[in-house]
């Protein structure tokens, strides 16, 4: 299986690579063509040897983009009227899918480094073809490993003996990284974090490695105001509205600076760690909450009215009433946020702190409650679920829908204290809806439902009941 | 009888019209505080025994007491 690919593209002509590699490269091969006599590279182990790219939407086409960075010859779909066929495909290095913009390509493996390498080539991604049936994604981090070249077909054992190999220079390279002993049994741990530089919530939802900021987004945070004054928010864009009678927007609490500071806060803050997830993002700060920490349901709903006009795709609210066992949700907000998502405005709202767990689970509060408002539970450091948070018992709505992280989030607060380190589902609820900003960001077309179901899709499903982190922990794109 | 706070939604029905819900809202008893238009919300106070006139005025889909939410004082370690 695995000599064939290599034979057949030896052999064919108009499709052999560029001959000058005469340099060692990282994929371990002799010096000089394409594989060389003592056999071919040994794809890994679930792989067939070919590659897919994927090829950028806009870029050059296809199969001209291939050639050009790699000297690989590829046939197109679009030659071929009734559907690919492998006869078809012979002397072909490869057959690019138009519609699809994905190629699978018959390339050697410094040619697939010349692929990855490429800057603004159109080509987006590089990964090995596998092989339908076997699932080893965790072996494979973005591209197989350096091969072997074995003298001759490893057997089975052999093979199991290299993939061993790569795991334990992995487990090598984690404990070296994280200060553990060498040796130490590399079990699935609860990850720790250094937080130096980032809080440990930003890291464990991917928003280091984020290439988004929530730039030309407009996020709204309904709350106890803002402190527009902070040093971390210089140059921000920060519009102001107080909906309580007789206050100004100005936070005199502290909930709502810190709430703004973990959603929206600086990727450069004045001082480490980083704890802001959309920094890119205009701030629409809406007191709804009183100095005092409290607030109606009207002063909620003006609010997310004010979010909606001023064309918010995020309305993040840390704030709720308890609910008894067996309570239904609001059909006032329940009707609002409904609308709220066909103006392209989703609602995320804390799922509540009142649990006690592992005695008492309380359920969801309003308004998360409401179906169509996103529910947030909240996880500490050790992906557990934090004992305050509410949980998804409520037959009527109520159920979580996403977690954060929101133990110990550290975040901005008021001058002169600056930073503060709290918890709560309120603290979760941020890091969701500036991830939400991230996405919308990413994708003009994710707003209202269809960011909604983004946002669940791609959290991380955690070992822990849907109850009470619903779809898991969200994810930054 | 005392006053309770209220939230009215109207129906998709007369989602453009919340004025026109808002006067009949007031005919039968409802003091209109705020009107949200494009959710299409009223909120404000009713005598509790005028409550059942207030969900017959034409347009109105539900009408719910409102509530209070808090969150905790500055110095919890949980908010």
């Amino acid at each position: 299986m695995a000599t064939s690919p290599r034979d057949r593209k030896r052999g064919s002509t108009g499709s052999a690579p560029d001959g000058n590699r005469g340099s060692r490269n990282a994929w371990g091969g002799g010096a000089g063509g394409g594989g060389g006599g003592d056999g071919s590279p040994m794809p890994m182990p679930g792989t067939t040897g070919r590659f897919l790219v994927l090829l950028r939407e806009d870029g050059a086409p296809g199969v001209k983009a291939l050639s050009n960075l790699a000297g690989v010859k590829v046939a197109s779909s679009a030659d071929f009227t009734e559907g690919v066929t492998a006869e078809g495909l012979a002397g072909a290095g490869g057959i690019v899918f138009e519609d699809l913009k994905v190629a699978v390509v018959d390339a050697l493996p410094d040619q697939v480094s010349s692929l990855m390498a490429a800057d603004d080539s159109g080509i987006l991604a590089v990964e090995p073809e596998r092989i339908v049936h076997a699932i080893s994604d965790t072996m494979l981090p973005g591209l197989a490993p350096p091969r072997l070249l074995p003298a001759k077909a490893p057997s089975r054992g052999a093979q199991l003996e290299y993939v061993r190999g790569y795991r334990d220079a992995l487990i090598n390279l984690y404990d070296g990284l994280t200060g553990a002993a060498a040796g130490e049994a590399a079990a699935e741990a609860a990850p720790t974090f250094d937080e130096d530089e980032v809080t440990w919530g930003l890291q464990a939802i991917g928003v280091p490695a984020s290439r988004y900021s929530g730039r030309g987004v407009r996020v709204a945070v309904l709350d106890t105001g803002f402190d527009a004054g902070h040093p971390d928010f210089v140059g921000r864009s920060v519009t102001m509205r107080s909906f309580i009678e007789g206050e100004e927007p100005q936070d005199g609490h502290g909930h709502g600076t810190h709430c703004i500071g973990t959603a929206l806060g600086s990727d450069r803050p004045t001082t480490l760690p980083r704890y802001g997830v959309a920094y890119g993002t205009e701030i629409f700060a809406g007191k709804v909450l009183s100095n005092a920490g409290s607030g109606s349901d009207a002063g909620i709903l003006a609010g997310i009215q004010w979010a909606i006009s001023n064309r918010c795709a995020v309305v993040s609210m840390s704030l709720g009433a308890p609910v008894m066992p067996g309570q239904t949700f609001s059909r006032v907000f329940e009707t609002a946020a409904k609308r709220a998502l066909r103006a392209g405005t989703v609602i995320i709202a804390a799922a509540g702190n009142e649990s006690d767990r592992p005695g008492s689970i309380a359920p969801v509060g309003h308004p998360a409650n409401c179906p169509s408002i996103m529910a947030v539970g909240a996880i500490d450091s050790a992906f557990e679920v934090a004992p305050f948070s509410c949980g998804g018992l409520n037959p009527q709505g109520g159920q979580v829908d996403i977690a954060g992280p929101g133990v110990a989030v550290r975040s901005s607060w008021p001058r002169p204290r600056l930073y503060r380190t709290i918890s709560g589902t309120s603290m979760a609820t941020p890091h969701v809806a500036g991830v939400a900003a991230l996405f919308a960001e990413s994708d003009p077309e994710a707003r209202g439902r269809a960011l909604m179901s983004i946002l669940i899709q791609s959290a991380r499903r955690l070992e822990l009941p849907g109850r009470d982190v619903g779809a898991g922990l969200v994810q930054a794109p | 009888m005392t006053d309770v706070k209220v939230l009215v939604s109207v129906g998709d029905s007369h989602l453009g019209r919340l004025d026109e819900v808002s006067r009949g809202a007031e005919a039968a008893g409802m003091t209109v505080h705020r009107r949200e238009a494009g959710i299409g919300v009223l909120s404000g106070s009713i005598s509790a025994d005028r409550i059942d006139r207030l969900r017959a005025v034409a347009g109105v889909e539900n009408v719910e007491t409102q509530r209070e939410v808090r969150v905790p004082p500055p110095d919890s370690q949980v908010q």
